[in-house]
């Protein structure tokens, strides 16, 4: 009992930064319809940076690195996609060769090494658990972020078209809401988003070249869990997540605890719950 | 232009020609003939992606998962139970169908986009399970001493042979598509609600289709295994899925001979290309200048037009599917 | 032997738009169905056809009840639809929208398409014969290779009407098959409908152009709101009072 007390917290710490990855992968579908499956190789991209430049320099540089590499991202859905005219599939194509781009590009340039760094060497001591002070951190940025979030989305007019070019792309541009930028902008936001999550990764635990993919899959299926339409839901889903990865890798054997929690998200895809939304878009 | 050119067979006896041309220049060189043996695996994969994108819309980035599958179920049979290749092209055939079938039935109700996503998680699990299934799979260490075909034991047999297999493929999509059955998974591509109209199980079409293009990558899997004898966890790796999407897409997902084209192309720039860390840049680079310059690929673009709309100068018209749509 | 719709609703969260009705359609007969935009007419014919799920009621055709199968086996019984706004794939051509149409009659499995046995020879032969037919019927020959986005938006909506009768339904509901057509193009359609209930084939039509209602319908239906207004013959219709102020009067005519 004790010890799944332990892992359950475990896993909903870990859960945070896939809480964080999520947010731009439903930001990104609910405004757009469109994933972006690079998502995974901007957090790793900003895990290399940030290892390698070190301290609030790296920090910085780290999610410069991918707001540029998202901005690359954006402008192919661009050339891609018009509302009412919009082919996701073939934009997602871009993401996945973009994400091939960046994993070759980490890989030659930082190694195979995995890159982590923990600053802390004291240990929080919670009910006998020992949680280091990083997770507060974690917690507390992705509070800050989930705030913010809230806050732009449904009180600011940026929030406001944005709604708007997700309910109806091409009613919305008619009423000269510029669906385009929009768009564009919820790239690019989603690739600081994604640079923020890998900087945790990085004092967290830690990451390697290959790990792009499976970090998608993890905020993807963090996005999915209770519905793609908003950022809070998304990170509950992390925190969910975190906790079946833990749980796993606490009662089951090697591969079975990775299998696992891709086995979930690839149930919850098959409940159909992306689907949903996608259906509710146009009139019959 | 006389009907023979304009049948739907065209491209197929063009690439027989192509490929009979080629063999006496190459028959000479076991190099060249291991390249082209190569390529033809390629393309088959790469085919099974035109199908499931170009013409089902359904971005799979698990062709090399489901040539795995054949792979090992091959390697499997023959080398463990000392079975026919026969018998493991039946099961390399089969079984990746088996996969494919109830996982795209699970999620393509309506929209391709999740099933793509359900493709990479396939890809991840599988790629573990090679990995974990040591008495098997043979772990990490993999399998090695696949017999070769007894029917195609040399390079050159091989050659014929697996050349032989892609015709008859395209000979099989190419007439698949000029059905009922290609028209309605070409309408369900662009509109599911139009298809369902047409009286088309939307779902169950498109899952079957998908199954078949799944089929096809498991052949290419089967070719595979007993030209390279050898099968491992690192063989047919989602990068390689990722590297056949790439060649379909550049030669043109939805043409019949685009995908053969792309496997060519690359498979000989890769001959020529630096150390394989770097590789994934060239690539993933050449995928997005192709999406950004030709999303239909090289085959699948109306160059002339193209040209002609770049030297006016003119903004890109709109569609009037766009404009009347909203009306 | 007819379609039979019995007290259908439809319920769009706490939305009612179709309440309660009930519409009979023979073979060989042309029904109409008008109302004012929002009047449920379109969510009716989504009912029908199984593409929105009715809350209440029941829907037959020949007997058969059809309100818990999903729409491609409805298609498959014999009906066939057209939609307000086409839905089409702008690269395909004309003969290509068309044959598409021809789904629910083919009997050849991908297999023996694949292999191209002769069953499937002869049975693609067919379906261009009779494609070529169904064109020639709509004075669409001339446009047969061009691509549907480079038609003009009446020939659009007859290439609708040609892909939705290719597979020779029984019953056909035709979604305001005549807005943005010219004078000429709506008589041929006009002709061309009559035609097909001549031959037996019962005809569910939406229209705001009560003229061709006039020429057309035996039997009308007025909607408004989701509920069934009135019905009977054109002519009593068009003096009815009740009908006037709904319908004409919103109109603004």
């Amino acid at each position: 009992m004790y010890e799944l007390v332990e892992y359950l917290l475990r896993g909903a710490l870990l859960g945070i930064t896939y809480g964080l990855l999520a947010f731009p992968v439903s930001l990104l579908f609910s405004t757009t319809g469109s994933v972006d499956v690079a998502l995974g190789a901007y957090a790793v991209l900003a895990v290399a940076v940030a290892y390698s430049i070190g301290g609030p320099v790296g920090i910085l540089a780290a999610i410069l690195a991918t707001v540029f590499a998202s901005f690359v991202v954006g402008i192919i859905s661009l050339r891609l996609n018009r509302p009412g005219a919009v082919d996701h599939v073939t934009a997602v194509l871009g993401t996945f060769g973009l994400a091939m781009f960046l994993e070759s590009l980490i890989l030659s340039v930082f190694g195979t090494n995995p890159m982590i760094r923990q600053p802390f060497d004291t240990f929080w001591n919670i009910g006998g658990i020992r949680i280091s002070p990083q997770t507060g951190i974690n917690a507390a940025v992705c509070l800050v972020i989930l705030t913010a979030l809230f806050v732009v989305l449904r009180k600011t007019p940026f929030g406001r078209s944005m709604r708007a070019s997700a309910a109806n792309p091409v009613g919305a541009s008619l009423n000269g809401i510029p669906v385009r930028q929009i768009w564009f902008a919820t790239y690019l936001l989603g690739g600081l988003l994604a640079g923020v999550a890998g900087v945790l990764i990085l004092y967290t635990t830690g990451a390697d070249y290959s790990s792009a993919f499976t970090l998608t899959i993890w905020g993807f299926g963090s996005a999915i869990i209770f519905g793609m339409n908003s950022p809070l839901r998304g990170f509950a889903g992390g925190l969910i997540i975190g906790m079946v990865q833990a749980l796993c890798s606490g009662y089951l054997p090697g591969a079975w605890a990775t299998a696992i929690p891709l086995v979930v998200i690839f149930v919850v895809l098959s409940m159909g719950r992306m689907n949903q939304i996608v259906s509710t878009g146009g009139r019959v | 232009m006389p009907a023979v050119l304009r049948s739907r067979l065209a491209p197929i006896g063009l690439l027989v020609v192509i490929i009979a041309a080629m063999t006496p220049l190459i028959a000479g060189s076991a190099f060249w003939l291991d390249n082209s043996v190569l390529v033809a695996i390629f393309s088959l994969l790469a085919l099974s992606v035109g199908m499931a994108y170009g013409q089902a819309g359904i971005l799979s980035m698990a062709p090399a998962a489901f040539g795995a599958i054949g792979a090992f179920a091959t390697s499997i049979v023959t080398t463990r139970y000392g079975l026919s290749p026969l018998v493991g092209l039946a099961l390399a055939l089969l079984l990746p169908a088996v996969v494919a079938y109830p996982m795209a039935r699970a999620i393509t109700r309506l929209s391709p986009l999740p099933l793509s996503i359900a493709t990479l998680l396939l890809s991840l699990v599988l790629e573990l399970a090679i990995r974990e299934g040591k008495g098997l799979t043979g772990g990490y260490i993999g399998i090695s001493g696949i017999p070769p075909l007894w029917f195609a034991d040399s390079v050159f047999a091989m050659h014929v042979l697996s050349w032989g297999l892609v015709v008859v493929v395209l000979f099989l999509y190419a007439n698949l598509t000029d059905s009922a059955v290609g028209r309605a998974v070409k309408t369900a591509r662009h509109d599911p609600l139009r298809a369902t109209a047409d009286g088309v199980n939307v779902p169950a079409l498109l899952a079957s289709y998908f199954a078949i293009s799944a089929s096809v990558s498991g052949l290419a899997g089967w070719l595979y295994a007993h030209h390279l004898t050898y099968m491992g966890p690192d063989s047919l790796t989602m990068h390689v899925s990722i590297k056949v999407v790439l060649m379909a897409v550049i030669g043109g997902a939805s043409t019949l001979l685009g995908p053969v084209l792309g496997a060519a192309f690359l498979t000989l720039l890769t001959l020529y290309l630096p150390a394989a860390e770097t590789q994934g840049m060239i690539f993933g680079g050449v995928l997005i200048f192709v999406l950004l310059v030709a999303p239909n690929g090289v085959l699948g673009t109306d160059w002339g037009k193209l040209i002609a709309r770049r030297s006016d100068k003119q903004p890109m018209a709109v569609r009037p599917a766009a404009t009347e749509g909203t009306a | 032997m007819t379609v039979q719709v019995k007290d259908i609703t439809v319920r769009f969260g706490g939305v009612t738009a179709v309440k309660d009705v009930s519409l009979k359609l023979p073979p060989g007969k042309i029904v109409a169905v008008i109302g004012p935009n929002g009047s449920g007419k379109s969510t009716l014919f989504n009912a029908i056809t199984g593409m929105v799920k009715p809350a209440a009621g029941t829907i037959e055709v020949d007997d058969t009840r059809i309100d818990a199968m999903p729409p491609y086996r409805r298609i498959g019984l014999g009906l066939a639809r057209t939609f307000q706004t086409p839905r089409f794939d702008p690269k395909v051509t004309v003969s290509e929208a068309v044959m598409c149409g021809f789904y629910p009659v083919h009997r050849t499995g991908v297999f023996s398409a694949m292999l191209r046995l002769p069953k499937a020879v002869a049975e693609e032969g067919d379906f261009r014969e009779r494609c070529s037919d169904i064109l020639d019927d709509l004075r669409l020959s001339e446009f047969r290779s061009l691509t549907m986005n480079e038609l003009p938006m009446g020939r659009v909506r007859l290439v609708e009407v040609a892909r939705a009768v290719a597979n020779r339904p029984k019953y056909i509901l035709l979604d305001e098959p005549a807005a943005g057509l010219e004078r000429e193009e709506q008589r041929m359609l006009s002709r061309e409908i009559r035609k097909l209930a001549d031959r037996g084939v019962g005809v569910l039509l939406v229209e705001h152009n009560f003229g061709l209602i006039r020429e057309l319908a035996e039997h009308v239906v007025v909607l408004k709101d989701g509920a069934k207004l009135l019905e009977g013959e054109p002519e009593t219709i068009a003096k009815d009072r009740a009908f006037i102020d709904v319908y004409l009067g919103s109109a603004g005519r």
